[in-house]
Parts: C-alpha cells; structure tokens; sequence
C-alpha cells in the first residue's frame, strides 16, 4: 500500500502540497486580520482572501489531475541535484560573508566554488584560482570604476 | 504632430555619441546573452538592472532597447549552426535553419534571418512609434473600474496564454500576487503577512525578485547540464560559413513575398501587444500562418524553402516593438523581457501609463529610436562583421560563464538594496523559480504577478470605494465592461476553440 502511494506521487504533486500548506499559511494569516469587509467597505485582507481562495482552487485542480496523469515513478533524484544545493550552500555563505570579510576576498572564494562545481574539464588548482581573481577584479572594476557603485571593502582597501 | 517632432527629438539625443554607445554596448550583451542557449535577452537586462542606479535614466532605457532586439535576434545564429536556440523565440527558426545548415547553406539561412529580423523589428519600430501616442489616448479614457477590469484582462491572458498547463500559469501568477502583498499595505498604513518577521514590514523588492527568478535560477539549472555535446556540434560546422554568403539574394527575397514579411510583422507586432505572449508565441503564430497560406506546405521543416525562417524571425522581432505598448501606455507588460524593462522604469522612479508618455515623452522617444536604429543598422552589421565568430561563443566556459553571473546577481542584489535580507530573498526566489521551472511552471507569470497583484488589488479597492462596495461598478463602467467582454472572448478563443493545438 505505501509502495503503491510513493510510486504515485511525482514532484508536481510534492509542489501542489507545499503550496497548500504555504497557500493555508497565507489565509490564517489573511483570516487573523478581522473580517474582510467592514462598514461597506473592503478591507486590506479581502483581496488576499479572494487570491488564496483562486490558489486553492487551481492547486487542488493540478494536484488530483497530476494524480490522475500519473503513469512513471518520479522520485527525487538527489545524485543530479548535488550541484544545485551546493550552489545554493556556497551563495548563502557569501551573501553573509560579503558585508563581512568586503567584496574582493568573499567574490574570490565564490566564484573559485562556482567554477569548481562547473568544472568538467578537471582544471588545476592554480588554474581556478587565477580565473577567480581576474573575474573578481572584472566586476570590481566593472562596479566601482565604470559604475561608480562602492562595494563593501575589507579595510578599505577591498 | 507634437508626437513626430517628440520621436525626431528622441533620434536627436540618440545621436549623441554619449547616448549611442549604450545602444551599441547593449546590442552586443544582448547578442551574447541571445546567442548562449539558456541565457536570455531578459536575464541580461536583469543584470544591469543594477548597474541602472548610476546611470542617466535615457542611456539606461536604450541600453534595455539594445539588449532586447539583439536578444530576440541572436537567438537564431545558434538555433541554426548547432540546432540549439539560443533563445527560446528561435525554436522555429531551427526547424529549416538547421536542415539548410546540415546542406552547406548555413550562410545563406543566416543572412535571410538576420534580414527577417531587421524587417521585423524595423515594422514593429515604426508601427510602436505610431500607435503608442494613440495608446496613450485610449489610455487616458479608462478610469478606475476599467484599470481594473484592464489588469485582470492582462493577468486572465497571461495565464490563459500558457496553453500546455493552464492551472501552472494560474498557480505561478498568484504565488507572485501573493509575494507582493507582503509587507505595508498599499492604502492603509498597515503591515500584512509579515508573519511575525520583523524584516518582511520592508516587503520583498522588487530587484530582488528579478534577479532571482532570472539569474540565480538560471544557475542552478545550468549546474544540472553538460556541454560536451554542444562542442562536438561546433567543431563539425564552424568552417562552413563565409561572410559574402550572408547577403540574402533578392531571387529568394521575391520568392518569400513582401507581403509575407509584412503579414509576419503585423502578426508579431500585435501577439507582442497582448500580456505575456512574447517573442515564442509570435514567432509560433507566424509560422502556422505561413505555412497554412504557403502554396507548397511540405516544403516546411526541410531546406527547400526560407517562407518559414522568414515568418518566425520576422514576428519574433516585430514583436519587441509591440510588447512596449502595453507597458508604456498601461503599466502592463507585454513580455518578461518588457517586464524587467518596467522594472528599469520603477527602480528609476518612473511609473509608466498616460503621465510618462504625455509628461516625459523626452525620455521614451530615444527608446524608439534605439529600437528602430538596433533593428535597421545594428542587427544585419553584427550579422556582417560577427557572424562566423557569434558561434564560438558557445564554447565559452561554462564555470567562468555561470561563476560571473551568479556574482554579478548577487552583487547586483546588494548594491540595489544594500539589504542581507533582500539578497536572501533573493536566493530564495531563485531557488522556489528553479523548483518551479523544474516542474515547468511559467516563472515569468510569477513576476507579473507580482508587479500586476498590487495594481490590481488598488483599482479594485478604489473602484469599490467609488460604487459605494457594490461590485456592479465593473458592469456599469463601460471601459470596464469592455475589458470585461475581451476576458470572456480571449477565453473562448484561447481555451474553448484551442486553434494552435491543431
């Protein structure tokens, strides 16, 4: 029984649920806001509601159609999502690295992951380096000479 | 006349060395961004968006103008030589292109899509030139019940227009209503779905949302891919092009007919007009119709005709001219290329409708000049001068290609806001955008939403106010109750008769 219900469920129908619980979420929260006409008038949470409502309409319509269409097993694959999540890893590290260690230091260890995960031709270490400085002082100087955008700066410096 | 001398004024600043340089510097992004399969005339624009801060507001917008046309265009270089579409507008461009390109006559399809494309976005120029002060007109006689009934028209096509998955479109759409709505309200000085995190008072910004349904997705669904493939494509057919061969032949011109470039224009120009259809949907529409009116039919998909290169180059283009008019004259993007560009307009404190084309014609004309001079000059030059080298762009890396881009994203996403917490949203909107296109989801009705769900809610809420809460103000209105009508057409053209599924 569970076999048969993990072979029915494919990644449409995984996103149909996350989007029921955000989309319930949402209303709670809509709902919280008191009642959404009042004196006549609508109030800030009526257009939400009426939103939410079309939302749950739409997302339950391609949660049993997907049900229904269902014909191969779709289980989530994470051998080729390796890369994806330490994308994402490696972003959220420089986003709170950034204001921190300044621009030039952060953008350097960024971009050496980034080229290393999209590595294909197996490049020295040296190599990757050299490729992250140059990209690095390219936006620098991209931002800050042409642009005249200040960056955040180790220092000062950069 | 007011408008002519406006739109010669617009040539005029053009013609500034100053100004032409950033149609010049945005043609060649756009070419790149166009001719690399997987990047898009609309990402490019979302990575200068920042970079927009700093810079005159009219070199910006003619810029946006430049990396547009050649983005629509550039599509075509590679859909031909190696039969993968640089941008998604080329896909039937590949059918004949790349059959003529497998005959030894690359060259040859080359040079007819690049002259379609110039036809193209030369027609769609001129025609945007004539019916946006028109636009405009109409524009100023639509009131507050009609402004609404006009978005939800706009937001009924744009999820009507995703035929493969209407319920995705609808989904993708009110995610990005719903996104907006956080953060202080729009009438009442009043915080909504902040769900108790102080920093979501502030809302999710707008540069935020752009970079990261565009750029940062775009990332991660390249480090899924491999691209031996595509090297392989190259090597076999990078010596077979040779510049004098790009002149397309008038024996060939003649053979197309005037008139099919024409009807092509019109066809791209006015799918342009509607919300959401873009350079894809023009150039698919146009292609059906040419092969419907062709005297030889099955000559379609092999290399013995150019009427279908000729069709879909020439609409997808046309179609940039189209997908401003909208925006311009109504807030209501034609496209996602033209939504980024409304984006430009906001962050710049602009906001498109009546007001800007009456008030500030001065700074939309240059953008008519810049796209009629991109597609009449720009576009058959790089042709000419970089043809044989535009498919070795391809072989750039892949590391160093996505390396740059993610680091200009999110260091676009810092200096537009200077905020941690909008760069985090950020990721966060690229990471939901990747799941979302994953599953095929339509992301650009996602960011529509979002910039269409807050006009929306306004005029809904005004027009109410103003019908003392009766909802019979949208019937009663006659603007509304035209835009209304046009829904419940658009619907039973779109989705009751389905002609394309044919």
């Amino acid at each position: 029984m569970l076999f048969n219900l993990k072979q029915k469920i494919n990644n449409t129908m995984i996103i149909c649920i996350i989007l029921f619980i955000w989309n319930t979420i949402y209303m709670i929260e809509a709902i919280s806001m008191g009642s959404p006409i009042r004196k006549g008038r609508v109030d800030v949470n009526f257009f939400p509601i009426v939103i939410s409502c079309m939302m749950y309409l739409f997302t339950l319509y391609l949660l049993v159609h997907s049900f229904k269409q269902n014909k191969e097993l779709t289980e989530i694959n994470f051998t080729n999502k390796s890369r994806p999540i330490l994308i994402i890893v490696f972003t959220i590290i420089y986003i709170l690295l950034l204001k921190s260690i300044g621009y030039m230091l952060s953008s350097i260890l960024y971009i050496f992951s980034i080229v290393s995960i999209f590595d294909s031709k197996k490049r020295s270490l040296y190599k990757k380096i050299i490729y992250s400085v140059i990209i690095a002082i390219l936006i620098f100087l991209l931002y800050e000479k042409i642009f005249a955008i200040r960056l955040p700066k180790l220092g000062g410096m950069f | 006349m007011e408008n002519i001398q406006g739109i010669l004024n617009g040539f005029v600043v053009l013609s500034n060395p100053s100004v032409f340089i950033y149609v010049i510097i945005g043609f060649f992004i756009g070419m790149f961004f166009g001719a690399v399969p997987g990047l898009t005339s609309c990402l490019a624009i979302a990575l200068v968006l920042p970079l927009t801060y700093s810079m005159d507001i009219v070199s910006a917008l003619v810029m946006c103008m430049g990396i547009f046309m050649a983005g629509i265009y550039s599509g075509s270089i590679t859909a031909i030589t190696i039969n993968i579409p640089g941008a998604p507008s080329a896909m039937m461009t590949a059918l004949e292109g790349n059959e003529l390109m497998q005959k030894g006559q690359g060259a040859k399809a080359l040079g007819h899509a690049a002259f379609a494309s110039m036809i193209g976005g030369t027609i769609g120029s001129i025609l945007l030139m004539l019916i946006a002060p028109f636009s405009l007109r109409l524009a100023l006689l639509i009131k507050t019940p009609g402004k609404f009934s006009l978005i939800f028209f706009a937001l009924m096509v744009i999820i009507m227009i995703n035929r493969k998955s209407l319920a995705k479109g609808a989904i993708a759409t009110f995610l990005g209503i719903m996104f907006a709505t956080i953060g202080i309200d729009l009438m009442k000085p009043m915080v909504r779905f902040s769900f108790g995190i102080n920093v979501l008072i502030e809302g999710l910004d707008l540069m935020a949302i752009i970079i990261g349904t565009f750029a940062i997705s775009e990332v991660l669904i390249q480090a899924e891919k491999s691209q031996e493939e595509v090297n392989v494509k190259i090597e076999e057919t990078e010596h077979q092009l040779k510049r004098r061969d790009f002149i397309p032949k008038w024996k060939d011109i003649k053979e197309i007919g005037v008139g099919s470039y024409i009807k092509s224009a019109l066809i791209g120009f006015f799918v342009g007009v509607l919300p959401g259809a873009g350079g894809s949907m023009a150039s698919f529409i146009s292609y059906s119709e040419a092969v419907r009116s062709s005297k030889h039919p099955e000559r379609f998909g092999t290399s013995k005709t150019l009427e279908g290169i000729a069709a879909a180059e020439t609409a997808n283009n046309a179609m940039c001219g189209g997908a401003l008019v909208p925006m311009l004259a109504f807030g209501i993007p034609g496209d996602a290329t033209t939504a980024v560009v409304l984006g430009v307009l906001i962050i710049n404190g602009l906001q498109p409708g009546p007001q800007l084309m009456s008030t500030q014609f001065h700074l939309v004309a240059p953008m008519f000049a810049a796209l009629f001079v991109s597609a009449l000059i720009l576009l058959p030059l790089s042709l000419f001068l970089l043809g044989p080298y535009c498919i070795k762009i391809v072989l750039i890396d892949r590391g160093i290609l996505y390396a740059s881009i993610a680091t200009v994203a999110i260091v676009g996403a810092y200096v537009s806001t200077f905020s941690i917490f909008q760069m985090i949203i950020a990721l966060i909107m690229g990471v939901i955008a990747y799941i979302l296109r994953k599953q095929n989801f339509p992301v650009v009705c996602l960011l529509l939403g979002f910039i269409l769900g807050p006009m929306a809610e306004e005029y809904f809420r005004r027009a109410l106010s103003l019908g003392h809460g009766s909802p019979l103000i949208f019937i009663r209105s006659a603007d509304s109750l035209f835009f209304l009508v046009l829904t419940v057409v658009f619907y039973y053209f779109l989705i009751v008769r389905r002609p394309l599924t044919k």
